[in-house]
């Protein structure tokens, strides 16, 4: 969803989306470990992090890189996504960590369900409902709307469009930074300096499905895209294939092929 | 535009390989970023478009030499042709493939689907357990029984060195000529307005076409030399990695993206400063090499010899 709103009102590809989800993972890690945080209180903490980061992103790589050409904006990311696991391989160490926050289960319909699980899908729908409600009720969302069908009139009419800009980023890394600290709820075990690599890939296939710059469809994406990973992961392993989940990883970036191929403009977007 | 002073500096390379084998090692490595740099600047340079997916082709290459290798021993030394075609073979076949879906879109869609590319080549021979899976291809005692214990090192020695070196002459002889002929007009024009050109009458997506796979196949050879001849290995985690595009990109654009001079200036420099860094600060080659991106980016973005370019007149007809 971060990936979609900056894309959507920048027309910029954050590359380094991975970095933040790992930023935002190590800060779940960090705080609960630490100060026994609940992840949902680490979340508010990530969000003013990426908020922070996106401003420093945009006035220092995306705005003067602007001018120059979409090339550079890319390749600077990129280079600072690397950037960004490089530092957190220094500071952290190359180990995988984890931890497990445990307020019991549920059952539904025969299946155990964590808690802990379902709080974070809920609230990841929230978040999107929010964000989605906010971008068409509040003069903000409105003037972010007006400056992505045209930014020249949207000056016009009186609107900042830089500020429109810096928030975007601002707040789409943020949402990267909180969607990091719910995955932690989802893998035990998988925090790691270089863990973004993938999380790109599936970021990316997320916002292209949905359509780039549509929020709900990058939430209604997810959620599909998951039951495609699952239910390749399980006919992979039918079908006898020795590394069933890095077959699913590979179907994704067929997917993305096919949707690049046949409907770029994503699924959902008429 | 005269092309003397690229090729002079890699038929000199050679020359210095074949009379110092000892030190063929380090020359191969410079050689190394020297045609990495040249081969992501035909695609990236030429057209301004990112291709974040440039190692899978460095590792497709790898693997259709190590295949050959270690599958067809029974053809002795005829294998090292066959197989470097066969790796040349896939790079492009994957190049057309990736470029005739995405190559029609625009930067920013293109750059996504490259992202992928890399990951999702690396998964499919991890998944699916093709050639060796994770385990990779280790081609030395299969190298030694087919050539001969002395043969093969020299092949991995002497041989990697002046392939890789070879692979880096051919390049800027393509990026030359591309960027002399009518592609090169046709890339001009469409790097500065696609859509005027297509109005032109060009096809934007077959010039384009015509740079990535010509930067894949290099690409391609590339990774046969250095990592199937010179290391006589091939391991998915290796060859798929990350950071050789990061490598190619600051090699192009702290040389400077689009001439043909600028990887070879930075490639020497691009390895001097590895060198250094691995000696006073070792482990943090990859951070450096994201900063120098991110920097070179920042604040030199027409790289040293496209500023040297504007700065002097002349230049640009011995520093192409």
């Amino acid at each position: 969803m971060g990936l979609s709103l900056i894309f959507g009102v920048l027309r910029v590809v954050n590359v380094a989306h991975g970095s933040f989800v790992m930023l935002g993972a190590y800060a779940a890690y960090f705080a609960f470990i630490l100060w026994a945080w609940p992840p949902f209180a680490t979340a508010l903490l990530a969000f003013a992090i990426g908020a922070l980061l996106g401003y420093l992103v945009y006035i220092g790589v995306i705005k003067p890189l602007n001018k120059a050409g979409e090339l550079n904006v890319l390749v600077a990311l990129f280079a600072l996504g690397a950037l960004i696991a490089e530092i957190a391989r220094l500071l952290w160490g190359p180990d995988f960590v984890g931890y497990r926050w445990n307020i019991g289960s549920v059952e539904v319909a025969g299946l155990q369900i964590d808690i802990s699980k379902l709080a974070g899908a809920v609230l990841a729908l929230a978040i999107a409902l929010s964000l989605d409600l906010s971008l068409r009720r509040t003069y903000f969302g409105r003037s972010i709307r007006a400056v992505v069908q045209d930014p020249v009139g949207a000056m016009v009419v009186g609107i900042n469009v830089d500020r429109v800009f810096a928030a975007s980023a601002a707040i789409g890394i943020a949402i990267t930074t909180v969607g990091g600290v719910f995955l932690t709820l989802f893998i035990p075990v998988g925090i790691n300096p270089y863990m973004g690599g993938p999380y790109t890939l599936i970021g990316f296939v997320i916002a292209v499905l949905g359509g780039l710059g549509s929020l709900l469809g990058a939430y209604t994406a997810g959620l599909l895209l998951g039951v495609i990973e699952s239910l390749g992961f399980y006919a992979f392993s039918v079908a006898g294939f020795a590394e069933p989940s890095e077959m699913a990883l590979f179907l994704e970036f067929a997917l993305l092929l096919l949707v690049l191929l046949f409907k770029p403009t994503g699924l959902f977007k008429l | 535009m005269r092309p003397y002073i690229p090729l002079g500096a890699y038929l000199a390379l050679m020359a210095l390989a074949f009379a110092l084998p000892e030190y063929s090692k380090q020359i191969a490595s410079i050689a190394f970023y020297m045609a990495l740099g040249q081969a992501v600047n035909i695609f990236v340079g030429l057209t301004r478009y990112v291709n974040f997916g440039y190692a899978a082709f460095l590792g497709i290459g790898a693997y259709g030499l190590g295949a050959a290798i270690l599958y067809m021993p029974q053809l002795g030394i005829a294998t090292i042709p066959i197989g470097l075609a066969l790796g040349m073979g896939l790079a492009a076949l994957l190049a057309l493939t990736v470029g005739a879906i995405a190559l029609r879109l625009r930067g920013a869609y293109f750059a996504i689907a490259t992202i992928g590319l890399n990951e999702g080549i690396k998964h499919l021979i991890i998944g699916a357990n093709i050639w060796g899976g994770g385990a990779g291809l280790m081609l030395g005692s299969s190298m030694f029984k087919v050539y001969g214990r002395d043969l093969a090192l020299f092949l991995a020695n002497v041989g990697s060195a002046a392939l890789i070196l070879l692979t880096g002459l051919i390049s800027v002889l393509a990026m030359y000529f591309i960027q002399a002929g009518r592609a090169g007009y046709a890339l001009a024009a469409i790097r500065q307005d696609e859509d005027a050109a297509k109005v032109m009458g060009i096809n934007p997506t077959r010039y384009k076409l015509l740079a990535f796979v010509t930067s894949a196949v290099l690409s391609g050879l590339l990774g046969a030399a250095f990592f199937s001849l010179g290391n006589m290995q091939v391991f998915p985690e290796n060859v798929f990695f990350i950071d050789y595009i990061l490598d190619g990109l600051a090699v192009m654009f702290l040389g400077g993206a689009g001439t043909v001079t600028g990887p070879i200036v930075g490639g020497l420099i691009y390895y001097g400063a590895r060198y250094l860094v691995g000696i006073y600060l070792p482990g943090l080659q990859s951070l450096i090499t994201s900063l120098i991106v991110f920097l070179v980016m920042l604040f030199l973005p027409n790289g040293i010899v496209g500023t040297l370019n504007r700065r002097f007149e002349g230049l640009r007809t011995w520093l192409p």
